[in-house]
């Protein structure tokens, strides 16, 4: 049996019930992961969870349940339960229809490229390659499976498996970090990593307190891809825009950053080719050379703002917790620059090299994508375009829209490094590093 | 068969398989299913409306000093042996590549049973009445007409349910029933200059949760405290930023609560306190060399994990590893004193028995140390509501609801951003701020602590969204305060 057809039961069974259109989708997990502190494996297992989600409408009334499981008595259960919800709640405001067309008829997507096997011995032999160093962090391997069938006849099904590490090393008071992310296909030098961590956790031993102010900053690419999610978060989904709340709201072709900051939702070979509706994910610009553009969107939301809007295939993935219900990017990419990570730094006179950001919040204020969090795992100052002695981690409290303005962007790397969301199971960011003048640093941890 | 019945074959079948794997010194099985609901409007249009249910096997296995985990969709025989099959296979592998053993605290093997206690069964709720409850308050909030200001109203609740039957190698066998959820409200408003000011009740994100049926919705009054919500996020469209300075902050409980969250809750989790969470959640400044002598706030400050606490989300009969539901002192005094722990950090820690605090999200997830109901005690002679304490209040700042937080790796250095402020003169709230933020670190701010509210401004709050773990797994916790006023706590404005 292909992976696709037990959605076909509940597709029947809502149709039997008497629902006008249908849609199902799949969103299938295996997780296997390895955690690790002290050089110490904590917790190894494997996770699996099945989900899949019916909608149905029925006189313009939209029904929705989810089901954790691929039994046909559950598929046919949840068919059922969405039927039920849709013939008591007030109709939609907008028309929709659900996708009709896309994909082969009985799709059955490639196996995904299976990598090396990767686990404890081999980061064992990761560790013992840098010896007096403690390190913390997982290494996960996912298995993918996603698949959308609708009454109309689309048939969309996608399968891959993508590897993510982070080390965290530790040598007296100083922390590094490295991480690697992407398709199981690719080598993965586990040894190389856990060194570059230990070297940088080396380097960071000692930190001098720096006292909060405005001060120029290189922020490494995993610093940048944190603002960048929050930015998406608070203001790249259609919802935001409606309620108002987003940067980009009512400001569609206005330049609101430097017109070197050209930031997208990018399509590419590693990216889940449609969402959750069936919709082919399309590319979106929210900034073209520091111009607002527009916010993703899902089938509802196009309709809502109107227009003529479609749908952009964005609709939110399907999570167990179910708390993801808004049109999400799932590949931010930030354009690259013409320099060197090395020649920002070298731009500093001086200044702060940001490796890494913690507990980034973006709610201060979303219109100016005002944000504050902590810095870790490897601060230091620069001087005289060279980095210097460690400093404890601070807090900044910024408007990163500001921030990426012509008056305060100091250049951007041509170097992107591509990170995996936390919002998402499915989604990364590409980006390089970023020089910004007078990043205002509010704190600092004593 | 009952479902009872038959998730016991299912976990009787795994320890079964279990017994016949050489080198297993300790395992644990969880067969459940759970099942949720959410409903909410936004300005009077239904947002969303969708049920769910999961159930599976979830299997631990401590096999020559090494742990697996292996999980399988299905609550079914088959899976569940599956399952047990897959986390030896992990736990040996593990085993070959580390020498240094865990070890755990003896803790009594238990058969019982736990069911939340409710009223109104909220699974049971004809939808048509919740979207009705919900209908009622947008439309407070939206007044008769929408005010032009008011850019969104949003209305939601949510119920979760829980069925788990619980067994280990020592042989509990425990089956446990737990349902919580509960409401909430908010609504949205254009600044004059630009950007949007917000009001919730009782909480954004969340809303109101509790251990109970849908009797916790109703004793939320959303209509009455919509009315209030309106009137509030107008003013504030209007309102001057907070000041910047130095200042004397009342917080109410809902601030208090996420406040208590951050900034006591996870740093009293163990496997942080020893490094296990460094890698994304950070580590802790409440290292074990600090345990029973570091002052960590005034001596007003008394903090305790219990998961007893009637209505909590961190309430039930035992953990997820049988352990019972205890009461643990974690600030004694202004002193900290202990933990949140599981029968592996109690013995790495010499705790001498778990805290009872391990907890999965779901099957298909191993448990973790998490926070359960982990409250502020009310002071005996404390102000009895929160306008009492403003009375009691010569000159200060009063902070309500949160709108952004954030906290450093080792849980010291913080930053809360409120919906609204109120200056307090003289005992009375005079002018309402916007976009207040407060700035501390965890002990100063703590010992800063002059006085607690009193048994009767108490109010147990539930967040049902704390993400921990990698993979991370969302779990829902209590935190229980009455309002509270700290001395010299530096404030301002987000813009």
């Amino acid at each position: 049996m292909t992976a696709a057809r037990p959605l076909d039961v509940a597709i029947a069974e809502a149709l039997r019930l008497g629902a006008e259109d249908v849609e199902v989708s799949q969103a299938s997990t295996t997780t296997e992961f390895v955690r690790f502190a002290h050089s110490r494996f904590t917790q190894v297992g494997e996770s699996r969870h099945d989900l899949v989600r019916v909608r149905v409408l029925s006189g313009g009334r939209l029904g929705v349940a989810l089901c954790a499981s691929l039994q046909p008595e559950e598929l046919r259960t949840a068919a059922a339960q969405a039927l039920a919800i849709a013939e008591r709640v007030p109709p939609l405001e907008v028309a929709i229809r659900f996708a009709s067309e896309g994909g082969p008829a009985d799709p059955e997507p490639p196996p995904p490229i299976e990598g090396p096997d990767l686990g404890p011995e081999e980061l064992r032999r990761a560790f013992d390659r840098s010896a007096g160093v403690a390190f913390f962090g997982a290494l996960k391997r996912k298995r993918r499976h996603m698949a959308v069938r609708t009454a109309g006849g689309l048939a969309r099904a996608h399968a891959d498996q993508v590897l993510q590490v982070d080390f965290i090393a530790q040598v007296a008071d100083g922390s590094g970090w490295a991480g690697w992310y992407g398709p199981t296909g690719r080598p993965v030098d586990l040894g190389g990593l856990a060194q570059r961590a230990a070297d940088t956790a080396r380097r960071a031993r000692d930190p001098l307190a720096l006292e909060p102010g405005k001060r120029d900053v290189v922020l490494a690419p995993a610093a940048v891809a944190e603002l960048l999610e929050w930015m998406a978060l608070a203001s790249f989904g259609a919802r935001s825009v409606l309620d108002g709340t987003s940067l980009l709201a009512g400001r569609e072709g206005e330049l609101l950053t430097s017109p070197r900051v050209t930031l997208s939702e990018a399509v590419g070979a590693g990216d889940v080719p449609f969402d959750s509706e069936g919709a082919a994910r399309q590319p979106v610009d929210f900034f073209r050379a520091g111009r607002a553009g527009r916010a993703v969107t899902d089938l509802v939301s196009a309709a809502r703002l109107g227009g003529g809007r479609a749908t952009s295939g964005h609709a939110a993935p399907l999570t167990p917790q179910m708390d993801a219900t808004d049109p999400v990017p799932s590949h931010l990419a930030l354009q690259p620059g013409d320099r060197s990570e090395e020649e920002l730094v070298g731009m500093v006179e001086h200044g702060v090299y940001v490796t890494r950001l913690h507990y980034v919040n973006g709610l201060l204020d979303t219109r100016r994508a005002t944000m504050t969090g902590m810095t870790r795992d490897g601060t230091f100052v620069i001087e005289g375009g060279r980095p210097g002695r460690a400093v404890r981690n601070l807090r900044f409290t910024d408007s990163i829209l500001d921030a990426l303005g012509d008056a305060r962007l100091g250049g951007i790397g041509r170097e992107a490094a591509c990170l995996p969301t936390w919002w998402s199971s499915a989604g990364q960011v590409e980006t390089p590093a970023v020089l910004v003048k007078g990043f205002h640093f509010t704190g600092t941890s004593r | 068969m009952d479902v009872r019945d038959s998730y016991r074959a299912a976990a009787s079948a795994a320890l079964a398989e279990l017994r016949e794997v050489p080198g297993i010194d300790f395992a644990d099985v969880r067969v459940s299913r759970e099942e949720r609901r959410a409903v909410s409007l936004r300005n009077r249009d239904l947002d969303e409306l969708s049920t769910i249910a999961s159930a599976g096997v979830g299997v631990r296995v401590l096999r020559g000093g090494a742990w697996g985990f292996a999980s399988a969709p299905d609550p079914t025989e088959e899976s569940a042996v599956r399952a047990a099959r897959r986390a030896a296979e992990i736990a040996g592998e593990v085993a070959r590549a580390q020498s240094d053993p865990v070890r755990m605290v003896e803790e009594e093997p238990v058969v019982g049973t736990y069911a939340t206690p409710l009223l109104e069964d909220p699974f049971a709720v004809p939808l048509e009445r919740v979207l009705g409850d919900l209908g009622d308050a947008v439309g407070v909030l939206l007044g008769g007409g929408t005010p032009s200001a008011i850019r969104m109203a949003i209305a939601m609740a949510r119920f979760w349910r829980s069925r788990k039957l619980y067994m280990n190698s020592e042989g509990s066998d425990i089956w446990q029933e737990t349902t919580f959820g509960g409401a909430g409200i908010k609504v949205v408003a254009e600044a004059e200059g630009g950007g949007t000011v917000q009001r919730t009740w009782p909480m954004d994100f969340d809303g109101g949760l509790a251990a109970a049926g849908y009797e916790s919705v109703r004793a939320l009054d959303l209509g009455g405290n919509a009315a209030r919500l309106q009137g509030e996020v107008l003013a504030l469209t209007t309102a001057p930023p907070c000041p910047a300075g130095r200042a004397t902050l009342l917080l109410d409980t809902p601030q208090l609560a996420l406040q208590i969250h951050e900034s006591c809750g996870h740093p009293t989790e163990s496997d942080r306190a020893i490094g296990e969470e460094i890698s994304l959640a950070g580590a802790s400044f409440l290292t074990p060399d600090r345990l029973g002598r570091f002052t960590y706030g005034a001596t007003r400050v008394n903090l305790t994990a219990d998961a007893r606490a009637d209505g909590g989300l961190g309430t039930f009969g035992w953990d997820d590893e049988g352990v019972p539901a205890r009461v643990t002192p974690l600030v004694a005094r202004g002193i900290f004193v202990g933990y949140l722990s599981s029968r592996e950090t109690a013995a790495r820690l010499g705790l001498g028995r778990s805290a009872g605090c391990m907890r999965a999200e779901s099957w298909n997830v191993p448990p973790i140390i998490r926070m359960i109901n982990v409250s502020l005690e009310p002071d005996p002679q404390g102000p009895s509501s929160l306008e009492e304490l403003v009375a009691d209040t010569r000159d200060g700042i009063l902070m309500s609801q949160n709108q952004s937080w954030s906290i450093d790796d080792l849980r010291l250095n913080f930053q809360f951003g409120c919906e609204a402020a109120w200056e307090v003169k003289h005992g009375k709230r005079t002018r309402i701020l916007r976009n207040p933020i407060y700035t501390g670190s965890t002990p100063s701010f703590w010992r800063g602590c002059e006085v607690i509210g009193g048994p009767d401004a108490f109010r147990l709050w539930g967040l049902a969204s704390c993400g921990k773990g990698d993979p991370v797994q969302a779990m829902a916790v209590g935190h229980g305060c009455a309002p509270a006023r700290f001395a010299g706590v530096e404030v301002g404005a987000s813009r």
